[in-house]
């Protein structure tokens, strides 16, 4: 019982050792990015002239720190998909294969992050 | 740290052995400092053995669990780094990355620092908790006289003797009037 009783001992120390000795230290706190959340769209609207045809516009405050914009699509109005990437204008056509339900765009600024997503119904 | 850690468990994987080995005065002095409690409980003083044997035991199993929460808690914030580095090469070769992300890695990491920093200062408690019993445990076994038998006065005759007959031990107890 007393040899049970030690050996017992030993191997959670063994176990403490191994713990102990495995252990990593937290340390070396990143530095921040120094980047910045761009600005979002303005006046997003959607007119949908033909069946499947869609034509979108937007404004921005400050197209200086804009590197492009992203299109996104979505069939039900929660699920969206890229639909377009790199749109350096203010307005884009966009022919989808199925009838869309809403459009997002968002900014992708110079730094690029890009920027939360404005949604517009389709009409 | 980590060494004197490794050495503290070392002693104690010593300690553990003792039984094993021969055991004379000094010998056995180290194996009761090693294993607090075990010198006392040898002398017959059960209560202070329970509680420096029940601290130490304490502080191992808190030292253990501790370590492990760090662990976790060091692994958790390693994941948020590396993300958040990859969102820095990212951004330096021109790959767009969404600024909810980078705020939401950004206050996880914090947040996974924080509780590291939190539970390293735990376990370094029961690390001072150990290191303050061993002390307490050494500075009483110092302190301690042997129990050699003797009678600290000298004429003064004991109350109780044993003696050694041919085939056996008899017990002798006087009686003053």
């Amino acid at each position: 019982m007393k040899k049970m009783t030690y050996r017992i001992a030993l191997c959670a120390t063994a176990a403490l050792v191994l713990v102990l000795g495995c252990s990593k230290k937290h340390e070396d706190f990143p530095d921040p990015l120094g980047v910045s959340a761009p600005q979002k769209v303005m006046n997003l609207s959607v007119t949908n002239p033909q069946l499947f045809d869609y034509d979108l516009d937007w404004d921005i405050g400050d197209p200086g720190t804009v590197e492009y914009y992203r299109v996104y699509w979505s069939l039900d109005g929660f699920q969206f998909a890229m639909g377009a990437d790199s749109v350096l204008t203010t307005s884009v056509s966009f022919a989808a294969p199925l009838p869309v339900a809403a459009f997002g765009v968002t900014v992708v600024s110079d730094e690029f992050v890009e920027g939360a997503m404005v949604t517009a119904e389709v009409p | 740290m980590r060494p004197i850690l490794a050495a503290l468990a070392a002693l104690m994987i010593l300690g553990t052995a003792a039984p094993a080995m021969a055991v004379g005065d000094t010998v056995n002095l180290i194996f009761n400092a090693l294993l607090p409690g075990r010198g006392q409980a040898q002398r017959g003083l059960y209560t202070k053995a329970v509680v420096l044997g029940g601290v130490t035991v304490a502080g191992y199993v808190g030292l253990y669990a501790s370590q492990i929460n760090y662990n976790r808690s060091v692994e958790q914030y390693d994941d948020e780094k590396d993300t958040w580095e990859s969102y820095r090469l990212s951004l330096s070769n021109g790959v767009p990355v969404s600024a909810f992300d980078i705020t939401t890695t950004g206050t996880r990491m914090q947040d996974s620092w924080n509780q590291a920093d939190h539970r390293y200062n735990v376990r370094n408690a029961f690390i001072g908790v150990l290191a303050v019993t061993y002390t307490l445990n050494l500075i009483d076994l110092l302190l301690s006289e042997k129990q050699t038998g003797e009678l600290s006065d000298p004429d003064q005759e004991p109350s109780m003797m044993i003696g050694r007959t041919r085939d056996g031990f008899m017990v002798y107890r006087t009686i003053h009037f």
